[in-house]
């Protein structure tokens, strides 16, 4: 089978899917959720830092995708969408996350300190032992960017997506990708510099 | 303090990309099954507290009790004067309003 045949293939097992979905069939959504679980729990796990954040924001994306698949009107592919929804889910954790430390610094007495840090020293379990350090070193650099440099640099330096993709899943143009991954490659960079001149 | 060079910089990203994919933990399906069930028992248990209910059900039965504590008071007025004619005819008087 040529590739554009795969193409194909691919695009019309998508279109039955989706239509399966929309019908409410319980086994069309287990197969989603065979299809997609493995990329969206790494993507959120790539964002958030954190195994049981991930594995509940991958959940939360999965119940959005559930509840909403009527309304999905097919402008994009189906996984750009779900990236989408996850991408949207992770961050609105990272902000409410940053909401309670900042309750938690002006009333500790009321807001009591979440025992699970999202950013606590990370490390992908994809990285091997001689480089945990610096891989350390670099995600803590990375989870302190502004959300919408995080992402981008996220998806595309560390899962290797294209900008292209990327810029369908942000919603943004591609040059707006662009101008936030070197803007994110600038920031590591001065952060990066104090740990690699001490 | 010398900034890093774009070399450098790559190269200490290259220890961050193109990571072997780290699968979705085990069970991952069941255990999101069994929270969309869960989910969707709380919110049917829910439906009855949802606070616009409640407050349209408190609203409906204080407006009852007025409608009927208002025609009560009618009724107890109406009686109350009857009473008093009859009162009043047994001594040969008349009542004027």
């Amino acid at each position: 089978m040529n590739s554009l045949n795969i193409y194909y293939t691919y695009i019309l097992i998508e279109k039955e899917l989706i239509v399966s979905l929309k019908q409410g069939e319980a086994s069309a959504f287990k197969v989603l959720i065979e299809n997609y679980q493995d990329r969206v729990y790494y993507s959120v796990l790539n964002i958030l830092h954190n195994a049981a954040e991930a594995e509940d924001t991958a959940q939360e994306t999965f119940i959005q995708v559930y509840e909403s698949i009527s309304g999905f009107k097919e402008e994009s592919s189906l996984a750009t969408w779900i990236y989408r929804i996850a991408i949207r889910k992770a961050l609105e954790k990272i902000r409410k996350h940053k909401n309670r430390q900042r309750l938690h610094s002006i009333v500790p007495w009321w807001m009591p300190s979440e025992e699970k840090s999202v950013d606590a020293a990370y490390l992908n379990p994809g990285i091997n032992n001689e480089n945990k350090e610096k891989a350390t070193l670099v995600f803590k650099a990375i989870s302190e960017l502004p959300h919408n440099q995080r992402v981008a640099f996220t998806l595309i330096r560390v899962q290797g997506m294209k900008h292209e993709e990327v810029s369908e899943i942000m919603q943004l143009s591609i040059k707006a990708v662009e101008s936030l991954l070197s803007r994110a490659k600038e920031n590591l960079k001065n952060k990066l510099k104090h740990y690699y001149n001490s | 303090m010398k900034n890093m060079s774009n070399e450098q910089f790559e190269h200490e990203m290259n220890i961050i990309s193109n990571l072997k994919e780290v699968s979705a933990p085990n069970f991952f399906y069941t255990r999101l099954k069994a929270r969309i069930e869960k989910e969707n028992l709380s919110n049917e248990i829910a439906y009855p507290l949802n606070p616009i209910l409640v407050i349209c059900a408190l609203t409906l039965f204080l407006f009852m009790n007025s409608l009927l504590l208002k025609n009560d008071s009618n009724i107890v007025n109406t009686n109350s004067s009857q009473e008093m004619e009859a009162f009043a005819a047994s001594y040969d008087q008349i009542i004027s309003n």
